[in-house]
């Protein structure tokens, strides 16, 4: 699904950030990238959603180049991936349900996306997908309501609104109280049996991550240092990843 | 990083400046004491008032409400795209996003009266000069407040939006349109309220509305007419206000209507702006050519060096310090009126006659526009700059009531009520639990009345109450443009200056 060869990155101020990054996700995937904070997760992470441009290597989404895709056809890419945010990154004044159906901006012409006419296929469709994420009974609720779980609920839904191939979650459960962390999880691996969608996700949660992902991708000032399920993450393995700073679980 | 600037030292340069300024602009309380029968007997002669004028007035009155609302609208409405071309997180070229800024900020240094008289250059004697006028005015502020507050705004949304897909216009009109949304409509109400009271004005300099009838009777001492007309005027700001509270409620979500209620107010307000609009007179452009406007283009790209360098009492550095000195003490002695009386006007600390007393007082002192203090004040302290502080003085209390005032009932009162609970008295609880959670409001309320006192300085010419108004009216109805290109730029300079220290105070409280 999303073969990442090579990827190089390094910032004026803080220098090499991402040196020589290589994995495979494979379809129907759930991978977890883990690491300490400063590993250059976040940075990846912006490289793999097109929010940041990669000094060097090839990015590839089902066979077709992302890294060096510009204009329509890095949109044409990117309307096939959804992405989760640890602090949500919703409209907070809209309701659940426009944030939604403000996955459809790219589709739309413009008159209609900017006047926010998205017609009443999106809107079932939205509501559908508000529904299958158990948000039924809060569809014109504004966001600034929710608590944190359904929020990350209302962003999980905006990401399956374009039924993506892929679900880029960045420190998804961060923000979020250990059980509603569990269930957001518990969602993520329901969507993705049930879609067939593959999902990668940055987390600082080692325990979550081993219990819910098939691939595990160890990450350790910008070098990838494990590659492998997770079962076989050792402690020795745990030392190498986390240095000695300790394993934050 | 916060820069730290010792306290005692800022206040004593202040205390400096303030005592300067005050002893530059000729401050004189024993003046106005001696001298303040002449303030009671016209202000006796305003009432009873001519109630039979009330038919000449309302057509006038009329034109004004207008006026404001046109050019509020249209204002508020071509502020938007201006905002977006402003702002920061929009791509766009980073020199053409300088220039418009800039852009801005030269249409904010000047008043919408200057602005006024501008127009009737172009758009000929009438109120079509003066909605034109009133609509580049409200433009220059909204678009600079809507920038900031797009700056401002959670990019998170924006972000994520963007890596959906969607392109940077329709990803920021969703993501960070409806966080601003409200912010923008209560700033466009809020300016609303306040062109009636400039509409009012703009008479004077041949751009419609009530502001010629105003001056004459003002100028033949028919005082009872005046208090005709000032009530009623009075009676559409109040109306004015009372109608932007309850839109502003609206927009805040504090009140909720039903959706036929919300389209019938929609229609409502669309119905009111197209009948404004479509009534207004039409522009007189027979004075207006080619020629006129590249005469007065060739006198502002030449500006008057003379009056540039000049050091005496009519040369460019005088006039703008008396300006600047006229605002500084206009405003400080607004600010020391306007704490207590906020407090007075407060259903919180006091009972609701008293509150409601006091609040109307201070709408009806500030429904009255400030070139009409001026002419009022000239008649009992005599042309200056004295005249110019009072005037200044008793406007800014009239505006700086109504936003402490907000701050007072947006107040969280736990902490007064947890000293109310421990014995200790009311003045103690409004020092030490009320004051400390103010002080962000009346330091930027403070701040922002300065800078609208700058320009409102310069109207105050035209009544002879000194300042750089006066010289820059009288050399654009002589059609001296190279005097008005270098008063102008001195108008810029100073409002440019007023920005930046007014920022660095933002910083430093």
């Amino acid at each position: 699904m999303l073969q990442v060869q090579h990827i190089q990155k390094s910032f004026p101020r803080t220098g090499e950030v991402l040196k020589d990054v290589s994995f495979t996700l494979k379809d129907g995937e759930f991978l977890s990238v883990i690491g300490p904070s400063g590993a250059g997760k976040t940075t990846l992470f912006r490289i793999l959603n097109g929010m940041e441009a990669c000094d060097g290597g090839t990015i590839l989404y089902a066979g077709v180049p992302f890294e060096s895709a510009r204009g329509r056809d890095k949109r044409a890419v990117q309307r096939t991936i959804g992405t989760i945010y640890q602090d949500f990154c919703l409209v907070e004044v809209s309701s659940a349900l426009k944030n939604v159906l403000n996955a459809c901006l790219p589709e739309m012409n413009t008159g209609a996306a900017l006047l926010g006419r998205f017609g009443p296929v999106r809107r079932e469709k939205a509501a559908g997908i508000l529904r299958e994420v158990g948000l039924a009974d809060k569809l014109d609720e504004p966001v600034k309501r929710l608590s944190g779980g359904q929020k990350q609920r209302v962003a999980i839904a905006r990401a399956l609104m374009r039924d993506p191939a892929v679900l880029l979650a960045d420190e998804p459960v961060a923000s979020l109280d250990p059980v509603t962390g569990r269930q957001i999880l518990e969602l993520l691996r329901q969507v993705q049996q049930s879609r067939g969608v593959s999902v990668l996700m940055n987390s600082h949660n080692l325990e979550l991550s081993l219990e819910f992902s098939d691939h595990i991708i160890g990450i350790s000032r910008g070098q990838v240092v494990f590659d492998g399920a997770p079962g076989d993450l050792t402690e020795e393995v745990l030392e190498r990843i986390y240095g000695g700073a300790g394993v934050s679980a | 990083m916060r820069r730290r600037v010792s306290r005692p030292l800022a206040a004593a340069a202040f205390a400096a400046a303030f005592l300067g300024a005050a002893c530059f602009t000729g401050c004189d309380l024993s003046v106005l004491w001696s001298r303040r029968s002449h303030l009671t007997d016209i202000v006796s002669e305003m009432i009873p008032p001519e109630w039979s004028f009330v038919g000449t007035v309302l057509p006038l009155l009329w034109t004004t409400v207008q006026m404001s609302v046109t050019g509020t609208v249209l204002g508020a409405a071509l502020a938007v795209p201006a905002a977006m071309v402003c702002a920061g997180p929009l791509p766009g070229p980073r020199a053409l996003k300088k220039l418009a800024r800039f852009g801005i900020q030269l249409l904010r240094s000047f008043p919408a009266l200057i602005l006024a008289l501008l127009a009737t250059f172009f758009l000929g004697i009438g109120a079509f000069a003066g909605t034109a006028a009133i609509t580049v005015y409200t433009f220059a502020i909204i678009t600079r407040l809507t920038y900031e507050d797009m700056e401002s705004a959670p990019l998170g949304p924006y972000t994520a939006l963007q890596a959906l897909g969607a392109g940077p216009v329709r990803a920021f009109v969703h993501s960070v349109f409806p966080e601003i949304a409200h912010a923008y409509l209560t700033n466009a109400l809020y300016l609303l309220e306040g062109n009636v009271r400039h509409s009012a004005i703009l008479g004077y300099v041949g751009a419609g509305g009530i502001g010629l009838l105003l001056n004459e009777k003002v100028s033949w001492r028919e005082y009872g007419k005046v208090g005709m007309i000032l009530i009623l005027l009075f009676l559409v700001v109040y109306g004015m206000e009372a109608l932007s509270a309850v839109l502003t409620r609206l927009v805040q979500h504090e009140l909720t209507i039903s959706p036929t209620g919300r389209r019938l107010l929609i229609g409502a307000a669309a119905g009111l702006f197209a009948f404004c609009t479509l009534t207004l007179p039409s522009p007189d452009l027979s004075r207006t050519s080619l020629r006129m406007v590249r005469v007065m283009l060739d006198g502002m790209l030449h500006p008057d060096l003379e009056l540039l360098l000049r050091l005496d009492s009519s040369g460019l550095a005088y006039l703008l310090l008396e300006t600047a000195a006229m605002a500084l003490v206009g405003t400080c002695v607004g600010v020391v009126v306007a704490v207590p009386l906020s407090f007075l006007g407060s259903g919180r600390f006091f009972p609701a006659p008293v509150a409601w007393f006091f609040r109307t007082v201070v709408a009806a002192v500030r429904s009255v526009p400030s070139l009409i203090y001026g002419l009022i004040f000239i008649r009992v302290c005599g042309p200056g700059s004295f005249t110019g502080v009072l005037t200044l003085a008793v406007c800014s209390v009239g505006l700086l009531c109504k936003r402490f005032s907000e701050a007072i009932d947006a107040l969280d009162l736990r902490s007064v009520y947890a000293l109310e609970a421990m014995g200790i008295s009311l003045p103690a609880r409004i020092l030490h639990a009320v004051f400390p959670q103010l002080v962000p409001q009346i330091t930027s309320g403070t701040l922002y009345r300065f800078d609208v006192n700058i320009r409102e300085a310069s109207v105050l010419g035209l009544a002879g109450a000194g300042g750089i108004g006066a010289p820059l009216i009288f050399a654009m109805n002589q059609y001296a443009w190279n005097e008005v290109s270098t008063l102008a730029l001195g108008m810029i300079f100073l409002a440019w200056l007023v920005d930046l220290v007014s920022s660095n105070c933002r910083k430093i409280s």
